[in-house]
């Protein structure tokens, strides 16, 4: 479930699901339907595999909306159906010394949050899809991602 | 987090002036100020956007103060409107919300010698034309392609680069900020992927609240600066509001992303993600300002193939060569930038990183960076306006180095979400409504253009009156659009 909230210059997402594999499905589905206003005329024909990792569940969402925009932008493609597999990774420290450094006092490995998805959708067709306002980038601000009680809750704000 | 009203402290410091005290939240270096009146500030305090005046003040090395001008709204971590200038020898940090993701989105303003009757009975044959030429839109590709070799030629070198491709004149560049080439880009620093996104998008006008207008000078408040920008009333020109595209958005997205781990890095504490910065004088910011750099010179090749696309649309509408025509470029701004210049900090004078996001540069007369043709008058500052009400041209004022880093308003600024716009415009036809006003509205997405109609905005004549009054930048001209063309 997914619905977009108030912010001046810019567009929120707000989504709820029950389970966070679902929730970044629901991400992504809200995300596309802005792209594109008729989503359900999209048919989910062309397959798109992505692999994402990143250092906790918010910068994930935060990559995963971000990625799907580049595809957008980049190859055209319009997301209609995903398949999400979320688990971890602890990865050992490699890296330049400052950024090891940085971690100066922690464990010196580090948990990645990961992402497998695969995007199922059509290349753009401006004849049959309505295109909906430009989604500049996926922003950080007042970024949420978090357990409620029997759900998962999300919070974007987009830069239109 | 939703559109709370913002309850802090605004006290009046005068009839224009309004500050945020640094006690306001601890980890403030500097108070806040506000340029506003008393009905402007209503609207102000409406969101959450004096918090983010607020928040800009944690930036290690900030000086003086977080500066928001008249036009201000809340944005995503810095407000839109906001000016922050930092010492790198301070520890001063340069942050990429401090620029946004459409990197020197900015505007240009060029004149003809055509009158406004020599183009009102045809308006809506030439609007069909410009439509048809000047490629608009959502992920509209443009005539113009360029990729390697070409590409990081046009990242270092801007709108030099188009010099020597024969789509810019001399005049042109002296009459562009910076020249249309910003020092220190580096093309190596801009990833293969915002390359990508580069390639076939340089002379696209993009779409949201980008747009091109012809417009007519409606009137003239300082005449003498008018007569040197070839402006009287009746003139028609053509205004051009866009920036740098989706390379601009992936270098920005790019550098928030390597930048997720600076201010740990650093000990930088920030009270919203969304202002993540690094030390200039680190190799993160550096990096960063090489980037930009780069997007920044895009933007200026962009607005200059836009223009170039439109005095070839004129040409072959009017059946001369664009140079009878006269269609001369007035002044082109950056008003989403990040740049490093001289200024007066107390009794010294510092070389700081100035942040413009939604802030135009407003440097006065004499200053050695103002073109030879104005340095009597000030730089030409250009407020675009929204659909159906007026654009400004005015000139930087020398309250502006005393008070703002040279620095003044960009636009009208927004009271609507695009969200309640679009609400407010259901069941209207606003191309319809701009016609009985005599406007000739072009867009691709009606949805579009609805979120971008007049209600959407605060009134810029309000903004502009400001800005006016507190001395920052002063009115030369007010300019009616009769066509529109968006994305």
């Amino acid at each position: 479930m997914y619905e977009t909230f108030e912010h001046t210059a810019d567009l929120g997402l707000r989504i709820q699901a029950d389970s966070l594999e679902r929730l970044f499905q629901e991400a992504a589905e809200a995300l596309f339907s802005l792209l594109v206003v008729n989503l359900h005329q999209v048919q989910p024909i062309l397959p798109e595999n992505l692999r994402l990792q990143a250092p906790d569940r918010e910068d994930l969402l935060h990559d995963w909306l971000s990625e799907l925009l580049v595809l957008f932008a980049l190859r055209k493609l319009v997301g209609r159906r995903f398949e999400v597999r979320l688990s971890h990774q602890t990865l050992p420290v490699a890296g330049p010394p400052e950024a090891i450094s940085a971690l100066m006092g922690q464990p010196i490995e580090l948990k990645q949050e990961v992402l497998e998805a695969t995007i199922w959708g059509e290349i753009l067709d401006p004849a049959r899809h309505q295109l909906g306002p430009e989604v500049k980038a996926v922003t950080y601000h007042g970024l949420r991602l978090e357990k409620q009680p029997t759900s998962w809750l999300a919070e974007v704000i987009l830069d239109l | 987090m939703g559109s709370e009203r913002y309850e802090g402290p605004l006290e009046q410091v005068n009839e224009y002036l309004w500050r945020i005290p640094a006690s306001y939240k601890s980890g403030m270096r500097v108070e806040g100020r506000i340029y506003a009146d008393d009905r402007l500030l209503e609207q102000i305090r409406a969101d959450q956007a004096p918090e983010q005046v607020a928040n800009v003040a944690f930036l290690p090395g900030i000086q003086v103060a977080s500066l928001a001008m008249p036009d201000i709204h809340w944005g995503y971590g810095f407000c839109i409107g906001g000016v922050a200038a930092t010492d790198p020898e301070e520890g001063g940090v340069i942050s990429p919300g401090g620029v946004g993701y459409d990197i020197n989105c900015g505007v240009r303003v060029v004149r003809t010698n055509l009158k406004k009757e020599d183009v009102l009975p045809k308006i809506d044959h030439l609007m069909n034309l410009l439509f048809q030429k000047i490629p608009a839109g959502v992920g509209e590709e443009g005539p113009y392609h360029y990729a390697d070799k070409k590409l990081d030629r046009l990242l270092a070198d801007g709108v030099q680069y188009l010099l020597a491709e024969g789509y810019a004149t001399e005049a042109d560049i002296e009459h562009t900020e910076e020249r249309g080439r910003i020092d220190g880009a580096d093309p190596d620093a801009v990833s293969p992927r915002a390359k990508q996104r580069g390639q076939d998008q340089c002379g696209t006008l993009g779409s949201g609240n980008h747009f091109l207008e012809v417009q007519v000078v409606e009137e003239v408040f300082d005449p003498e600066a008018a007569r040197t920008m070839g402006l009287e009333e009746g003139t028609v020109c053509v205004m051009i509001h866009s920036g740098s595209r989706g390379l601009g958005y992936q270098v920005c997205d790019d550098a928030i992303k390597e930048l997720r781990q600076a201010p740990a890095k650093y000990g930088i504490s920030l009270p919203d993600r969304q202002l993540v910065c690094a030390p200039v004088r680190s190799p993160e910011g550096q990096k960063y300002l090489a980037a930009m750099r780069a997007a920044a010179n895009y933007a200026w090749a962009n607005r200059q193939l836009l223009m170039w696309q439109t005095r070839e649309a004129f040409a072959e509408f009017f059946g001369q060569p664009w140079e009878s025509l006269q269609m001369n470029l007035i002044y082109d701004v950056a008003h989403n930038i990040a740049k490093i210049e001289k200024h007066r900090v107390g009794d010294q004078i510092k070389e700081v990183c100035v942040h413009r996001k939604g802030a135009t540069r407003s440097f006065p007369a004499g200053h050695p960076d103002v073109p030879q043709r104005y340095q009597k008058i000030g730089q030409p500052v250009i407020i675009p306006g929204d659909m159906g009400r007026s654009s400004w041209i005015l000139v930087g004022q020398p309250k502006s180095m005393e008070e703002t880093f040279g620095s003044t308003c960009h636009g009208a600024g927004r009271v609507l979400s695009r969200h309640a716009a679009i609400q407010k415009a259901r069941g209207r036809r606003i191309d319809q409504e701009l016609a009985a006003q005599g406007i000739v509205a072009k867009c691709r997405n009606w949805k579009g253009l609805a979120e971008e109609h007049p209600d959407a905005y605060k009134d810029v004549s309000l903004v502009v009156d400001i800005v006016d009054r507190a001395g920052l930048a002063k009115k030369v001209a007010r300019l009616r659009p009769i066509g529109v063309v968006k994305g």
